[in-house]
């Protein structure tokens, strides 16, 4: 992508900032993803990441096991 | 947000108003909430293989905090989990249902209820000796 004049973006208050549509589209950023924020090695540029975080749990043990059966074995574990 | 609601996530047996409820935390429209005893046991799932999904315990962490609220725990939430349990495990005893007769809160469940009645607000959950004390205190619980 060429950085032109138009992405630059205001800093507000907390350092908030507004993510162009463009960049999210390309990196298929929504509502609701995460992404990490970090300096990059020469400490000169913020470099955004997308994160999955969700997408790690979500149907991560699709039907593997019945969860009544795991939530009971904790409860059992407390039973006098 | 129960400890439940999260293995069901995982095994992709979420109900359609959990999933709904679960989209909503995620975009950020409701906020989610867990407490110290929910994240524990997260993490105790995923050490005994059920979150494989995530590849190391601190992306467990990371996912916890980047997606949901802690609640703090203090002498007062500690009070009010100890009489949920206590009273709890009575209307277990005594459900017309048999299958809960047997069954009891674990100290997680009962903090859960806790801050829901202290909080006012609704339990995702589809554990049902949670579901079925914490409807019995009053408490809406989306599953």
């Amino acid at each position: 992508m060429t950085m032109k004049k138009s992405d630059c973006v205001t800093v507000r208050k907390k350092g908030v900032i507004v993510l162009p549509k463009k960049v999210r589209e390309q990196l298929t950023i929504s509502e609701g993803d995460l992404v990490r924020v970090s300096v990059d090695d020469r400490g000169k540029k913020v470099v955004l990441s997308k994160v999955d975080l969700w997408g790690k749990l979500m149907g991560c043990a699709k039907k593997s096991y019945d969860p009544d059966e795991a939530e009971v074995e904790l409860d059992r574990g407390e039973a006098p | 947000m129960d400890t439940y609601a999260f293995l069901a996530a995982a095994t992709d047996s979420l109900t359609p108003a959990a999933a709904a409820a679960l989209m909503d935390i995620k975009s950020g429209r409701v906020r989610g909430v867990i407490h110290y005893l929910v994240a524990y046991e997260v993490f105790y799932h995923w050490r005994r293989g059920r979150l494989p999904g995530f590849a190391a315990e601190g992306e467990v962490g990371e996912y916890l905090k980047t997606a949901f609220a802690s609640l703090g725990l203090n002498h007062e939430v500690a009070g009010q989990a100890a009489r949920v349990k206590a009273e709890g495990d009575s209307m277990l005893e005594e459900a017309k249902d048999p299958s809960l007769r047997s069954r009891r809160l674990s100290s997680c469940d009962a903090t859960t209820i806790a801050l829901g009645k202290l909080f006012r607000v609704p339990i995702l959950s589809g554990d049902k000796d949670l579901i079925y004390v914490a409807r019995a205190f009053d408490l809406e619980v989306v599953w």
